[in-house]
């Protein structure tokens, strides 16, 4: 084995995560490697630091606290997509949907008939003398007639 | 007894019997001017010709010329040019059986309207020539010549005073009317029109007429329709339709057309030769400018503009926009 993957090992073997035999291997190697005995040696002084620190303890209501804001945690778009979805599934089950689509149709159908009657539109008053016009040419027996001059051609 | 006498009395007899005979012959060859209004009808949609027609409109003070050259394909083909007065030289009409398209040439400018050589337009001439049948009295005057051609002359004139009376100048060989005097109801005269050139039996390529129109498919752009009935129309539109409960004598009611983008409607009535026309349309259509030719009566009523049109009498027209529900 090299002495990368010992290396590796060396922290297992602090921490006694590591089966008896492969123990006494690790103990074996490091006998015979001086490289990796000193990393050794390095590894067990932080460790040794580490175990040093003594642990602060959590202020009073920590964890209630924390539980909490994990309950408020922000949702996604994709979240609230799929939260209106199956709220809608489940509020308008089968005719309540149709029920509500009818009614949005309705809604915008009566405001673009409200919309509608209440523009205003110009019509050139021409217009219906030309109509008139018309009437007299369909009705005529003498084929076709010439448009009165005083006709806007715009 | 004296036997030159007697021969000469065999002579005068004769003589009476060839003038009775020629005048009895004439009297059974001669037609009728009903008969010779009728065959004119048919005659335009079976003629093919190309003609110049000089129109002079009178209005009250005034008075217009124009000048169009019309070319006529049998059966329903109509292109009409506008040569004079200047302003009016662009405007085109073609007319093909289905639509009667109005446009001003080098522009991008389009009317689409009803054709008036449709099979139904030929329709609506025939029943209102029977209606003139009905409500005219129909005289045969002295024969005339119009671009040295022999002409019959026919005089309309309504049985009902008070309606607009017309003389007709018909070609005998092609049963074209060359000329024509329309008379407003007061018997003024307002038009007169009569080709300056015809040459029958000229035939065109229709194709070199359509350069100018477009080629896109013209139902999406047709934006009128033509109803026979009221019943048809009522089922069509959004707002309720009035009509006229009171009708000068002998006039009835002939169609009901929607236009405008189908925002207003135009119910007409007619006796043969004058036309009411009664328009109406919700009253957020404003309307604008002023007109020359013809002097409506314009009213509000039931959320509704209503605007009369028709050359009869003010009190007639009065009559009638009171007989509106």
């Amino acid at each position: 084995m090299s002495c990368k993957k010992w290396k590796k090992k060396l922290s297992s073997y602090l921490d006694n995560e590591v089966s008896s035999r492969e123990r006494s291997k690790i103990e074996k190697h490091l006998k015979s490697c001086r490289a990796c005995f000193n990393q050794f040696k390095q590894l067990e002084r932080v460790h040794r630091l580490v175990q040093s620190i003594q642990p602060e303890k959590p202020r009073p209501g920590f964890y209630e606290r924390l539980s909490e804001r994990l309950c408020q945690k922000k949702t996604t778009l994709r979240e609230k997509l799929v939260a209106w979805r199956y709220g809608w599934q489940l509020s308008f089950p089968g005719v309540g949907k149709i029920a509500i689509a009818v009614s949005a149709v309705l809604l915008v159908s009566v405001s673009f008939y409200i919309w509608r009657s209440a523009t205003s539109y110009e019509v050139n008053i021409k217009v219906f003398e030309e109509e008139y016009f018309r009437s007299q040419q369909m009705n005529s027996f003498v084929g076709e007639l010439a448009l009165p001059v005083f006709f806007e051609i715009e | 007894m004296n036997p030159g006498k007697g021969f000469q009395k065999v002579l005068q007899c004769l003589f009476v019997l060839i003038i009775l005979s020629g005048g009895m012959t004439s009297a059974l060859l001669a037609i009728e001017p009903k008969e010779i209004l009728t065959r004119s009808l048919e005659a335009q949609f079976g003629l093919d010709f190309e003609g110049i027609k000089k129109t002079e409109f009178r209005l009250p003070g005034r008075s217009y010329t124009t000048t169009t050259r019309i070319i006529r394909q049998e059966p329903d083909f109509t292109y009409t040019t506008t040569l004079a007065p200047a302003r009016l030289k662009r405007l085109v009409i073609l007319d093909d059986g289905k639509f009667r398209i109005k446009h001003i040439r080098g522009s991008n400018k389009f009317g689409f309207f009803p054709s008036l050589n449709s099979p139904e337009a030929k329709e609506i001439k025939r029943k209102s020539l029977n209606l003139i049948f009905i409500n005219y009295k129909i005289s045969k005057l002295l024969d005339g010549y119009i671009l040295a051609r022999p002409v019959y002359v026919i005089s309309l004139i309504p049985k009902h005073s008070g309606n607009p009376r017309r003389k007709v100048w018909i070609d005998k060989k092609m049963y074209l009317p060359l000329k024509e005097e329309d008379y407003n109801w007061r018997g003024e005269l307002i038009s007169s029109s009569f080709y300056t050139e015809i040459h029958f039996d000229k035939r065109f390529s229709k194709e070199k007429f359509y350069r100018d129109f477009p080629q896109r498919p013209r139902k999406k752009v047709f934006s009128q329709e033509r109803f026979l009935s009221l019943k048809d129309l009522r089922r069509k539109i959004r707002f309720p339709v009035s009509s006229a409960h009171y009708l000068p004598p002998s006039y009835e009611f002939q169609e009901a057309v929607l236009f405008s983008k189908e925002r207003a409607v135009k119910l007409t009535y007619t006796n043969g030769l004058g036309v009411i026309c009664l328009f109406q349309m919700p009253s957020n259509i404003k309307l604008r400018g002023h007109l020359e030719g013809a002097h409506p009566l314009v009213w509000e009523k039931g959320g509704r503009t209503f605007l009369l049109m028709a050359d009869i009498s003010r009190k007639e027209l009065i009559k009638i926009k009171q007989s509106v529900k």
